[in-house]
């Protein structure tokens, strides 16, 4: 079966606001995409709409070539995983039950869990250096800890598409590169689809082959990474001066800061 | 390994609950023994034994694990772990209502369908309110101290229109009684069945404490899902207020002991709450009944000691 999430003449409003106006395209295996706008230009709008959380102003999202609308949460959710930009954690549990929680979707609804899901959740845990917290309460982790956990669960949970909202927010720069290397090979190596807001240039160019972009007025531009990443639509992207310096074989984006 | 560690824990809660339970049998303002009660020459101690305490224990018990199981229930909804029947005026909703209809001459299914009714009446202003207010966990508090306070009011409305008589039996029931227990195979049914129907549920609530958008995008059907619970709640507060009256505390405080005995897994953790629950109220029934015996007092005032400095403890940050 070939996954693909599609989607049509999509139109989202928020409120009075047109976020998003007749966007179509479509999000295929070994995708990984940078959605990437100014401050409250809709990224994670996006992400929510594409998850089926909030219902679309005008258009139709298929998930392999069914309507999302029509879909259970349940199907959904072992096809498309979410990573929020913020979590809550109102009562007190180890990473490892927060974590193996996450096989919800995927179990029967009535049956317990059983040991191939632990061996699963000690794998994730692993996978995201966090064996030696297993034990510990989510509660008292620090926000990069937090973080890693709730990427350990969307591990868990498998989905066929990731969507995540800012995966790099808190975390420091080896679990940075850790955690979008991660993702980028289940894009490669396992036929995943991955889209993930950013607001960090410097990791779209190095991780997505595929761009979306935002802009203020509500148009949406996407392409492939080497034809959208250019100072021109980057400047205009974010009303503010942005440009690439070469170093080696490689691509930076310079921000002007203000001082001189 | 965490499992088995979890059901060693459940088992000596069990003990506890056992060990509560002969507690309450064998002591009260007439102590014996079970040997009294084998020999029992005169028949006297087997009349107490099954008419008195058996009854009493089982109706202890089962209010106990009744209200855990409300309080269980209503922390996950609001994603709060300070909710619980009592605080935010459900029980006093439910209590309201059996009093206008025992006013009326209502009894037994009549009463127990009418304080269903009230809890889940109060329930619902507390999500709607709660809705307004963003879910800010002082906010809901307060609310629902309001909506206790809105019932206060009226419950004394109806004490002081009711007639001298009842008015004693009244008050002890409202601040939680179980003197006048007596065979009511209500309570016991909901209670059994309850935990049944929250076992099964179980899975889904270890994800509905994340809130609505997590457990959505983790496959729950959020809204089906939370009206069941609600509803089961309301009931299981309802039939605790029926056959106790308003006992406090127990549904607030049970449910952060039986996380920490049991862990998050809530196939664990709702069975753990009914045992604590349970054997508290008989625990603190049995003091009501032999600390100033022969008077007693109800067990509600008893909870209401054992409970408050736990609630401020609770409360900080």
């Amino acid at each position: 079966m070939i996954h693909s999430l599609d989607i049509n003449n999509l139109s989202i409003h928020r409120g009075n606001k047109i976020v998003i106006s007749n966007l179509s395209m479509t999000i295929n295996p070994g995708d990984c995409w940078a959605v990437l706008g100014p401050n409250g230009s809709g990224k994670t709008t996006l992400l929510q709409t594409l998850a089926g959380h909030i219902a679309p102003a005008a258009g139709e999202i298929k998930l392999n070539d069914t309507p999302l609308a029509g879909l259970s949460e349940r199907r959904i959710a072992q096809q498309i995983g979410v990573l929020f930009q913020h979590s809550r954690y109102p009562f007190p549990q180890t990473v490892y039950e927060y974590c193996h929680a996450a096989h919800y979707p995927h179990q029967p609804l009535f049956a317990p869990r059983n040991d191939t899901h632990s061996t699963t959740t000690e794998h994730a845990l692993d996978v995201m250096q966090l064996t030696s917290f297993a034990d510990k309460n989510i509660q008292h982790l620090s926000g990069g800890e937090q973080r890693r956990a709730a990427i350990a669960a969307l591990l868990i949970q498998s989905p066929r598409f990731f969507l995540l909202d800012e995966p790099s927010n808190h975390l420091d720069i080896p679990h940075q590169i850790h955690t979008l290397n991660l993702l980028l090979q289940l894009a490669e190596n396992e036929g995943r689809a991955v889209m993930m807001a950013l607001h960090d240039i410097n990791l779209a160019q190095r991780y997505c082959n595929k761009i979306l972009m935002i802009m203020s007025d509500g148009t949406v531009r996407h392409g492939m990474a080497d034809e959208m990443l250019t100072a021109e639509n980057l400047t205009q992207l974010y009303q503010h001066p942005i440009d690439a310096i070469r170093y080696g074989e490689q691509t930076y984006w310079m921000y002007e800061s203000g001082r001189k | 390994m965490k499992t088995y560690t979890a059901t060693r824990r459940i088992f000596i809660l069990q003990l506890l609950a056992a060990v509560s339970v002969f507690f309450s049998l064998f002591k009260g303002s007439t102590s014996f023994t079970l040997h009294q009660l084998i020999y029992d020459d005169y028949g006297q101690f087997n009349t107490i034994f099954l008419k008195l305490r058996l009854p009493r224990t089982i109706t202890a018990f089962t209010s106990g694990g009744l209200l855990a199981l409300s309080g269980s229930l209503m922390q996950l909804l609001l994603q709060n772990p300070l909710a619980d029947p009592y605080v935010l005026g459900i029980s006093s909703g439910a209590a309201f209502f059996t009093l206008l209809l025992m006013l009326a001459g209502a009894s037994g299914s009549m009463l127990l369908a009418g304080a269903w009714a009230g809890s889940m009446l109060t329930a619902g202003m507390i999500v709607l309110l709660g809705g307004m207010h963003r879910w800010q966990m002082h906010a809901l508090l307060l609310c629902g101290i309001a909506i206790a306070g809105g019932f206060g009011a009226g419950i004394s409305l109806i004490l002081l229109l009711s007639p001298d008589a009842s008015l004693h039996s009244m008050l002890f029931w409202l601040t939680g009684d179980l003197n006048d227990a007596g065979w009511s195979p209500a309570g016991i049914i909901i209670l059994i069945a309850g935990t049944g129907i929250c076992w099964l549920l179980a899975p889904g609530c270890d994800i509905l404490g994340r809130g609505d958008q997590e457990a959505r995008a983790l496959g729950l059907p959020v809204k089906p899902y939370r009206i069941i619970l609600f509803s089961l709640s309301s009931l299981f507060a309802a039939a605790a207020v029926v056959q106790a009256g308003c006992i406090g505390f127990a549904g607030l405080i049970v449910p952060h002991f039986a996380r920490r005995i049991s862990g998050y897994n809530h196939r664990l953790m709702l069975p753990a709450a009914v045992l604590l629950g349970g054997s508290l109220v008989v625990l603190a029934d049995t003091l009501a009944r032999t600390l100033f015996a022969p008077q007693q007092i109800p067990v509600g005032i008893v909870m209401a000691v054992i409970g408050i400095p736990i609630f401020i403890f609770l409360m900080r940050p």
